[in-house]
């Protein structure tokens, strides 16, 4: 069977393939082998099953230790573990075997400091600016004899600010776009498996009754313009030349194949370049994206009509 | 209840520096600090100083929390609330805001400042404050029960 041998000092466990009738003392000579020629230390070394603090008799087999194939244990002579967490200036302090996993601690640190499971899912614990992996064992961390370590409770990315997903909810929800909806001009497409905000997808009908898809991007929404392709939702790409509504002059125009993966509008973001905006702003000064007022309404409108000449 | 005491002095210096990173164009934050268990605000530290990346993106996306938390434990401070400012008027939470506490325990004070901190004098007031009840649940104080005090000193 394989087992996974975790020592002092050193973030990489091991492989260890072992027989039931395997001596606990045999892992200890073969993964703390600089310290068995000297059979002081190598009492001292002990080991310990994943999140038991009770040490193994060395005169045991594998098998009467209950070890069992997948099991993750630690070699080592750090018998307790001096553990400090800080956590937004606070600290919490205890003493662990030292086959605790980094997953236990955790939870031990968030019962502490009294952080709910919801908000505590996406802390972490740090360790010399690292995430540490929720597998290692907290001996691995330390070394004898200090068998002493300081970690960090905290997220990894803490996002404010961003209120595009809520004005975008209150857009969808006006009495335009759900009454354009109503009538089966536009729809929403699988947005509630799909893809992640910022990005959304909307179908528009045709004058020919032909459902196009467009796939948005709602990137600093409403303060910057959305931008929308023609996507082919079963290949998951944009769509292909071929298969684009280009009956007319403005929809060649606007659904064309250029070199930016976009519709050409003044109102999308990645259309509207400084090289454009001169021609648009006196062309087409109705169409340029104004972030005091307009909503995504005023793109999806145009495009239906520019679908329904 | 928890309130804030911060002096004038302070105050100024933390709507300065929101108004100077966020330059009208992008949103900024950072962390009004105390001494433990304390309601005096003698520290602000901005999100900046622990992530230089923190708003690039034109919103708040704080790669610092480890660091910061470091330095807390080194300076022995704690997080008194915590500040950052939206693009208008509207100082309501966003769906982030409320799923992302900087501080996850229960009570922690989060201020959202209005129109990137551009004006020349925001006061305490013209913020929304919010009370952190767990489980992402927030509670915005109402003004008769508004927390920040301002002092002279």
């Amino acid at each position: 069977m394989k087992v996974f041998v975790h020592i002092n000092n050193s973030l990489q466990f091991r492989t260890a393939e072992v027989n039931a009738d395997h001596k606990i003392g045999h892992l200890v000579k073969e993964f703390v082998p600089e310290m068995s020629h000297n059979q002081d230390f190598l009492e001292d070394v002990e080991v310990y099953l994943e999140n038991q603090d009770d040490d193994f008799d060395k005169g045991i087999s594998v098998q009467e230790a209950g070890i069992k194939h997948g099991d993750h244990i630690f070699v080592g002579r750090c018998k307790k573990i001096s553990v400090t967490i800080i956590y937004a200036g606070k600290t919490f302090a205890t003493s662990v075997g030292p086959a605790t996993t980094t997953k236990k601690l955790k939870k031990l640190a968030i019962e502490f400091f009294e952080i709910d499971e919801v908000g505590g899912a996406e802390l972490m614990l740090w360790f010399k600016k690292e995430v540490l992996d929720l597998r290692q064992l907290v001996g691995s961390l330390t070394d004898y004899p200090s068998c002493g370590v300081s970690l960090v409770l905290a997220s990894k990315n803490d996002v404010n600010g961003d209120l595009s997903h809520d004005l975008f909810q209150d857009h969808l929800n006006s009495p335009e776009y759900q009454s354009g909806e109503i009538e089966g001009r536009w729809g929403t497409i699988n947005n509630e498996n799909g893809p992640s905000w910022p990005v959304f997808f909307f179908w528009v009908i045709s004058s020919t009754d032909e459902k196009f898809s467009f796939k948005f991007d709602f990137t600093g929404y409403p303060n910057d313009p959305p931008t929308g392709v023609l996507w082919d939702i079963e290949n998951n790409s944009v769509l292909a030349q071929n298969k684009r509504p280009l009956k007319t002059k403005r929809a060649s125009q606007v659904f064309k194949v250029w070199g930016i993966e976009c519709n050409y509008l003044p109102c999308d973001r990645l259309a509207f370049d400084p090289g454009h905006a001169a021609g648009w702003t006196v062309q087409h000064p109705d169409l340029i994206w104004n972030s005091q007022t307009d909503t995504f309404f005023k793109y999806l409108n145009e495009i239906h009509q520019i679908l329904n000449p | 209840m928890r309130t804030i005491s911060i002096s004038i002095g302070l105050w100024f210096k933390l709507m300065k520096g929101l108004r100077r990173r966020g330059e009208g164009i992008r949103e900024s934050g950072g962390f009004l600090l105390c001494s433990p268990g304390k309601n005096k605000v003698v520290k602000i530290v901005f999100y900046d100083q622990f992530d230089r990346s923190v708003s690039e993106s034109g919103i708040i996306q704080f790669k610092g929390a480890a660091t910061f938390f470091e330095y807390l434990a080194k300076e022995k401070l704690e997080v008194l609330a915590d500040i950052h400012t939206h693009p208008t008027q509207n100082t309501r939470q966003s769906d982030s805001d409320m799923k992302h506490p900087m501080v996850r325990i229960k009570g922690h004070i989060a201020i959202i400042a209005p129109n990137y901190a551009k004006d020349l004098f925001i006061s305490p007031k013209q913020c929304s404050v919010y009370e952190y009840m767990g489980n992402f649940d927030w509670e915005k104080f109402q003004i008769s029960k508004f927390p920040i005090r301002l002092n002279l000193i």
